[in-house]
């Protein structure tokens, strides 16, 4: 076993990408948290999460157009439709929404904490001197240098989308709209036979 | 006690399996830079994906999990297109069309399945039998 090798190589990773490190954690442990989670609503917003994760890596691949897509279709719409399912198809006899004391507690402390960091972070970069800021100066430059191929990869994006790709563009445009109308034609059916 | 026991035996289960993972990516002897991090991380969200496909028992878990999947694929599609052609953007629209596919199949997918419970009452996977009558 070359464990060593692997330890070496993952400090090598940490000094160089601390950006796509800290994501692949992030994104890694809430797709546990979305597969192992025996409550749906939670697993659905740990899905959220992990999508946001995902999007901010393809920034980071300067994949800028389809992280905004990414957020756009998957964060949000996909999330949302499986909240709305789960919100038509949950059991009355759950109760989600009691507010206990232990529960109230851990939101006080949870809250007290996170807002506690948030002003540290906001106070020690105003002032800019302290030096545990090393490691969110690291991250701002690695982003800032990420960011300066955005324009063309766009305009290469839409060019190619609708010049090569213009009949799988709209083939997968027919497929959507046969999508969505079968959906609503399904949930209308079913309407239709409890009214009878 | 039961499910307490249960958990336990998941988290040692799942413990094991990550301390596998990192000793067969080392066992490989690559280089974790370039492409190779990528896949790395998309084959850990792919093998996550997969775990709770063959595990889930609601229908809904089912649907996150084949999301998952997708995300695991899109990621190889952007890193592939990112580190060997990054003038043709071919990845970037394969995942676009990755990502069309992925909304219409949750569309009917969750259509279907208010279709179901509203006749049926289901929401389980190993209910879904009534085509074996």
């Amino acid at each position: 076993m070359n464990f060593q090798y692997f330890i070496q190589n993952l400090t090598d990773l940490l000094k160089e990408d601390l950006l796509f490190v800290l994501l692949s954690v992030v994104v890694l442990v809430m797709a546990l948290i979305a597969v192992l989670c025996k409550d749906l609503t939670r697993s659905a917003l740990a899905l959220l999460s992990c999508f946001g994760g995902i999007a901010l890596l393809y920034f980071s691949l300067g994949a800028h157009f389809i992280a905004i897509a990414q957020i756009l279709v998957y964060a949000v719409g996909i999330t949302l439709i499986i909240l709305f399912a789960i919100m038509l198809i949950r059991n009355t006899s759950d109760s989600y929404n009691t507010l206990n004391s232990e529960k109230r507690n851990a939101f006080l402390i949870t809250s007290g904490i996170s807002s506690f960091l948030v002003f540290f972070v906001f106070f020690t970069s105003i002032y800019n001197s302290q030096p545990g800021l090393d490691m969110l100066t690291n991250i701002c430059s690695q982003v800032k240098s990420q960011l300066g191929t955005a324009e063309a990869s766009i305009v290469q994006l839409g060019a190619r989308l609708l010049q090569e790709q213009l009949l799988a563009f709209e083939l997968i445009s027919l497929l959507l709209l046969v999508a969505f109308i079968s959906a609503i034609v399904l949930a209308n059916r079913q309407k239709k036979t409890t009214t009878q | 006690m039961n499910t307490s026991t249960n958990t336990i035996i998941k988290t040692l289960v799942i413990i094991l399996c990550v301390i596998l993972y990192l000793i067969s990516v080392s066992s490989l002897q690559v280089q974790l830079s370039g492409v190779t991090k990528y896949l790395v991380l998309s084959s850990a969200l792919f093998a996550i994906g997969l775990y709770g496909l063959l595990t889930a028992k609601s229908i809904i878990k089912v649907f996150i999990c084949l999301e998952l999947l997708f995300n695991a694929t899109g990621i190889n599609l952007i890193a592939f297109g990112h580190y060997n052609d990054v003038s043709i953007v071919r990845g970037q629209i394969m995942n676009l069309f990755v990502m069309g596919v992925a909304a219409a199949e949750i569309a009917i997918g969750l259509a279907l399945l208010l279709t179901i419970f509203a006749k049926q009452g289901i929401t389980r996977m190993n209910k879904l039998n009534s085509l074996t009558d």
